[in-house]
């Protein structure tokens, strides 16, 4: 991503999904230099998975959209744009890590693999025409998520997940790739079923 | 014969305390510096993290570990992004989790 797609990117869903969480917390601000950083870790990222993952091919290398929705996901996961102002109690301790980055981690990726769905409905893909009603419900309302037994919902249960990997210093790309695969596959599972009953 | 089998003693003495100073550099000594870095308490938790993550190892020289072909047609972010929206349940969630931690 170079720095302009990076910039779209920042003011179309980055910037407008902090201002929501900002509705939460009022404490929460994003670290001055993050869009540049940011940029430059999930670059980094994406080249070495590219390079460590990928099968090396005379052909020009890519990643499909769960990889680098997990790659941009990573990228949040360590550099922690968001911050939390020291005054409202928080101490910045590892323990205390702000929250507010997984889940900013969590809500951009699913961006990420949502607009790719809209592209690829828009232009009329040929892997989109399987399951050409549960994309739409997708591009319409957004990904759904299995029912949990607890009363934790999934989400939460990521962003938790991923929280305590980020203090234990590691980020499973391919692994979070295929959960965002399965998070998917649930959705066009889940609105196929409800269209046919 | 006593003093062949002093030697003898000493020699298995010398190769235990050899065998265990390796164990305690190789196991112990890493738990501790693992433990230390758990214990961090810094302002600034980026500089922490990515003082737990970052590694710098030559990838030039480490081949790809992975030589099945592994799913890969988009990558164009370009072609995305024009249909990139905020996440409309962002604030939901966050909600949820502070309410639940506290942190």
């Amino acid at each position: 991503m170079n720095a302009q797609e990076f910039k779209t990117f920042w003011d179309d869903c980055f910037i407008p999904t902090f201002n929501e969480l900002k509705k939460t917390d009022n404490a929460l601000y994003i670290r001055d230099g993050s869009r540049d950083s940011l940029c430059r870790e999930y670059n980094d990222i994406k080249n070495f998975v590219k390079r460590a993952f990928m099968k090396q091919t005379a052909m020009e290398i890519k990643l499909d959209r769960h990889k680098i929705a997990a790659c941009l996901a990573k990228a949040i996961v360590l550099e922690r744009p968001i911050c939390k102002a020291i005054e409202s109690g928080y101490t910045g301790k590892e323990t205390e890590f702000t929250i507010a980055n997984e889940v900013m981690a969590f809500s951009s990726a699913m961006s990420i693999m949502k607009a790719y769905i809209e592209y690829k409905f828009n232009k009329q893909d040929p892997c989109i025409e399987n399951f050409k009603y549960a994309y739409s419900e997708i591009c319409k309302h957004g990904f759904t998520f299995p029912e949990t037994i607890m009363n934790v919902d999934y989400k939460s249960s990521v962003c938790w997940a991923w929280h305590h990997n980020a203090i234990d210093g590691y980020f499973d790309i391919l692994g979070n790739a295929n959960l965002f695969f399965m998070i998917e596959n649930y959705s066009l599972a889940a609105y196929e079923n409800k269209n046919i009953s | 014969m006593n003093l062949n089998s002093n030697i003898f003693i000493f020699i298995i003495v010398a190769i235990i305390m050899f065998v265990l100073s390796v164990a305690w550099y190789v196991f112990y000594a890493n738990y501790l510096k693992k433990q230390n870095n758990m214990h961090i308490t810094s302002k600034n938790e980026r500089t922490t993290v990515l003082e737990l993550v970052k590694f710098d190892p030559n990838w030039e020289e480490i081949p790809a570990s992975c030589q099945i072909e592994l799913p890969n047609s988009d990558d164009n972010i370009a072609d995305a992004l024009p249909y990139i929206k905020k996440s409309d349940f962002a604030s939901e969630l966050l909600e949820n989790l502070y309410e639940r931690t506290r942190i």
